[in-house]
């Protein structure tokens, strides 16, 4: 990479961390959540005060007293620990879906915006096929097929969800594909593929971080609904969906707070990550 | 008018494609699974000879691929869907039994969302300043609520702690099922209620500064019927778009509430169903769910026709 | 000496740009007799379409207004109720993009006798009727089959003669056209000017005709004012504004457009840019910057529009350099 590019990336990415400073108490609130959530999800384990599994019946939905915060879920287990611990598959199986449906979505766009034509015709009515399919019909349906677990829902997610990325990119990648810079390379014999992933993709990078920020909260949302179902990830791992379904009984009794607890992990992170898509694409929007 | 019709007959026909192709890929998901076929349908379990024998005949998994497909398909359209096989019965039944549940929910909450959601947007987008702030706020966090999250949320709180409603079952009846479905209607609408209020808010805003507006206000229209006439009735254009699609893709996300709650409708069956590895049922209501969102799309794209006087022969603008 | 159908004094708008409350117009002066058609004539920004708006009371929420505006004597933003509506029916407003103007979703009719049906009560079928006669005044002939079709069916010249029938629909006095040519191409252009001057004479209209082209507004007006940077700078009869202008601005205006019968090895062109009402100074001529004939009492205050032959002017050397206004020192 030449100086200059290097220089460019340099003051793109300290007027990101400016533009970040600037967006107000909310916009610093999310970026906290979301950078707890990711330290969290790195040394949750380490940092739990107590073991997630081992539990004694006789603490059964005990509420917050010392060395554990939260109370006890049902079976007597610390809720704190659990919920840290779970944070692993809560986030880790969302970006796994969110890094492969826009791969697939960024390739499938830019190749589909660059050839158009029939291919184009055919690609576009092939997403809108997928459209038919709720992600979360297409995850049950996938278990179903494949077995519980997060490998065959996080595929399904991706696959579900690759048709929104796309079109909006291929969007993106046609109007990119038009300006004038993408001619003069091609009369200058450059070959297609390196036009498109030396300047097309590149030019896109920013909307491609707001829909993955975006479609992370989507995600998280559609696994730990495929984990409360119990289709997902399987007890005893605290996964947060999988402790809302076995902590249900236990808010149906009068004792909400474990489930409360994972509850609240979810639409906390949900919430930061659905803001900070839209300042994203606020953000590419304005510069456009 | 003829290009309206044109435009609606498109539409049909890309929507019946499809529905072709979903079901191609419902059907063919019992190849794709691990194991042969009979595996797949027994769902692991060991069957005497003479079931397999049976099953083979049923499915007649002795013709080629598409034969299959085909007799299966043509099957599913005159109501034959195969048979359960933990419950050993036609699958088309056990469906009927429950969709009646599911259908009863889904329409709850399809009318608070479109009561609320539109009810929510419009107030924000026509009065500005702390009604329009409470409407965003409100908006963002039933957005980040999912569903199984509100459920607990309103089970902690109205149930168990006000004692306003009931926290699970179906009731008796309609005024008791009524009763009875609301906690779990509205946990179902609130991630929908709100991005239905705030594309509506969006688009009454957006309406509001357009041109046309302005020769309206010169010519002295008189509030009431400028919002009416010229804001609403072209508003109503991303606002009807955005609410099918939403309330569409509610049917999936009523498996989530109906288990929550101990609802037994078809989602609550497609879970179990899938838990237990009971393949024809899942294939079975997989493409009754398929099916009921392509209607409500079309739904939707007549609406749309008969509101925007517009539209070309393309499909409609998302 | 007749009442004055338009009457505007020291005219003074600010609106709310990002919380800043900016001075889009400054101390507008004009009158219009009945009957009488005046051209005003500006840059983009400065500030016609608002001092328009105005008078039209489509001003945007928030904005602050001092000074005066009469119509028919009465003052124009104390009126509500029924004598607002009726004020609305008296001075009405074609716009710049038809297409952008009309509710795309209703029908031609729809649009067309809305205000009628809403405001003076009148049935569908009569104000159908004086729909279609209006129509065939414009030069459309099949009226009653363009009432049912839709704005998107109309080309862009077609919706301009439907925006002015609908303006002629309420009887106006006065009728407010905001550059209602420059968005049609040149041929539609001149029929849509004469069906305009011809409607002009044949209901004794009074018109406030905005345009950026000079000589348009001095061939179809009677009186044109030239605004700068928010302010009016000049009012002159239109016959004498080219030959006797009365603001350097102006001379410099007629003088940067090309004319067909002199050659010329270069073309004229205002040195510096056009200021906005906003960055206009306080206390200094807003065109001073950019005024070959600039001198140090030009800077340290702002004139006030004074009479002079007939018109008004805001140099405060138009007296002295009457007659050789167009000799710019930087060719």
């Amino acid at each position: 990479m030449s100086t200059a590019a290097a220089a460019l990336q340099l003051r793109r990415a300290s007027a990101a961390w400016k533009a970040l400073g600037e967006t107000g108490p909310i916009g610093l609130a999310s970026a906290m959540v979301i950078v707890i959530a990711v330290l969290v999800t790195i040394f949750g384990p380490l940092i739990a005060p107590s073991d997630p599994y081992l539990g004694q019946l006789s603490n059964s939905y005990i509420g917050p007293g010392p060395g554990a915060p939260l109370g006890y879920d049902g079976a007597g287990r610390d809720v704190l620990s659990r919920v840290l611990v779970g944070a692993r598959t809560s986030m880790l199986g969302p970006f796994f879906v969110v890094v492969l449906s826009l791969a697939a979505a960024t390739l499938l766009a830019v190749w589909s915006a660059w050839v158009g034509g029939n291919v184009d015709s055919v690609v576009s009515s092939l997403l809108n096929v997928l459209f038919a399919f709720p992600g979360i019909l297409l995850a049950i349906l996938a278990t179903a097929v494949f077995g519980k677990g997060l490998q065959a829902a996080t595929i399904a997610l991706a696959i579900a969800y690759t048709p929104y990325a796309a079109r909006v990119l291929r969007g993106a990648a046609l109007r990119e594909r038009s300006l004038l810079y993408v001619s003069a390379l091609e009369v200058q014999g450059v070959p297609a593929w390196a036009i498109c992933f030396r300047h097309i993709i590149p030019n896109v990078v920013p909307l491609i971080l707001a829909q993955a920020t975006t479609l992370f909260g989507y995600a998280m949302v559609d696994l730990a609904a495929i984990s409360f179902l119990s289709l997902g990830v399987q007890p005893p791992f605290p996964d947060w969906g999988v402790m809302i379904s076995e902590n249900l009984s236990g808010a149906v009794q009068g004792f909400p707070l474990a489930a409360l607890s994972a509850g609240l992990c979810i639409f906390a992170v949900v919430i930061s990550f659905s803001i900070l898509g839209q300042r994203l694409h606020e953000n590419y929007e304005a510069r456009r | 008018m003829r290009v309206q019709l044109l435009f609606f007959v498109r539409r049909l026909l890309m929507l019946a494609a499809t529905l072709l192709v979903a079901s191609f890929v419902i059907f063919g998901s019992l190849y794709l699974a691990p194991g042969n076929p009979i595996a797949v349908l027994s769902g692991g379990r060991s069957l005497p000879p003479d079931a397999i024998k049976i099953l083979e005949h049923r499915y007649h998994l002795d013709e080629p691929f598409l034969t299959q497909y085909w007799i299966w398909l043509t099957n599913a359209m005159h109501g034959d869907l195969g048979i359960s096989i933990t419950l050993r019965e036609d699958v088309s039944i056990l469906i009927a039994q429950r969709a009646g549940s599911t259908a009863a929910l889904v329409l709850y909450a399809a009318i608070l969302i479109m009561v609320f959601g539109v009810g929510l947007g419009l107030l924000g987008g026509l009065r500005p300043g702390w009604i329009d702030t409470g409407v965003i706020v409100t908006s963002a966090i039933s957005a980040a609520l999912p569903a199984f999250v509100a459920a607990i949320v309103l089970i902690a709180v109205f149930s168990v702690g006000l004692g306003w409603f009931p926290s699970l079952g179906s009731g008796e009846g309609v005024l008791d099922t009524i009763y009875h479905d609301t906690l779990p209607a509205i946990a179902l609408a609130a991630s929908s209620l709100a991005i239905v209020a705030r594309v509506t808010r969006a688009s009454v805003r957006e309406e509001f500064g357009r041109e046309h507006v302005q020769t309206a206000i010169s010519r002295g229209i008189p509030y009431p019927a400028l919002v009416r006439r010229h804001v609403l009735r072209n508003a109503a254009i991303p606002i009807t778009t955005v609410t099918g699609v939403t309330i569409a893709s509610l049917i999936a996300s009523a498996a989530i509430v109906e288990r929550a709650f101990g609802l037994n409708g078809l989602g609550a069956y497609l879970v179990s169903a899938a838990n237990s590895k009971d393949f024809a049922v899942v294939q079975g209501i997989s493409l009754v769910l398929v099916l009921v969102f392509v209607v409500v799309n079309l739904i939707v794209d007549v609406l749309y026709s008969l509101i925007d006087p517009r539209i070309s022969l393309g499909s409609r603008a998302q | 000496m007749s009442e004055q159908l338009l009457s505007i004094r020291g005219l003074t708008v600010r609106l709310p740009v990002e919380r800043v409350m900016r001075t889009v117009l400054h101390d507008v002066s004009l009158d219009i007799s009945p009957g009488e058609s005046v051209g005003l004539v500006g840059e983009s920004g400065s500030g016609k379409t608002m001092t328009a708006r105005a008078v039209g009371k489509l001003l945007p929420a928030g904005a602050r207004v001092d000074g005066e505006i009469r119509f028919a004597g009465r003052e124009v933003r104390s009126l509500d109720g029924a004598a607002e509506r009726s004020f609305r029916a008296s001075v009405a407003m074609i716009f710049q993009d038809p297409r952008a103007h009309i509710n795309p979703v209703r029908r031609i009719g729809d649009f067309m006798t809305e205000a009628l049906r809403t405001n003076a009560g009148v049935s569908l079928d009569a104000a159908s009727k004086s729909a279609v006669g209006l129509l065939a005044r414009v030069g459309i002939d099949d009226g009653q089959r363009r009432l049912h079709q839709y704005p998107h069916e109309l080309s862009g010249g077609l919706l301009q003669r439907v925006m002015i029938a609908t303006a002629l629909l309420t009887d106006p006095r006065l009728l407010l056209a905001d550059e209602p040519t420059t968005a049609l191409d040149v041929t539609t252009q001149a029929e849509v000017m004469g069906i305009l001057e011809d409607l002009r004479a044949e209901f004794g209209l009074a018109v406030l005709f905005i345009t950026h082209n000079l000589e348009l507004a001095a061939a179809v007006c009677d009186r044109t004012a030239v605004m700068y940077a928010g302010q009016i700078v000049e009012i002159r009869a239109s016959d004498l504004l080219h030959s006797d202008p009365l603001h350097p601005y102006t001379a410099a205006l007629a003088a940067a457009r090309p004319s067909i019968d002199r050659t010329a090895s270069r073309l004229m062109a205002i040195s510096g840019r056009p200021l906005s009402a906003f960055e206009a100074p306080e206390s200094a001529c807003a065109f001073a910057a950019r005024c070959p004939h600039v001198q140090d009492a030009c800077r340290r205050s702002r004139p006030s529009l004074v009479e002079l032959d007939g018109g008004m002017t805001r140099c405060l050397r138009a007296t002295e350099l009457r007659g050789h206004m167009e000799l710019v020192a930087n060719g």
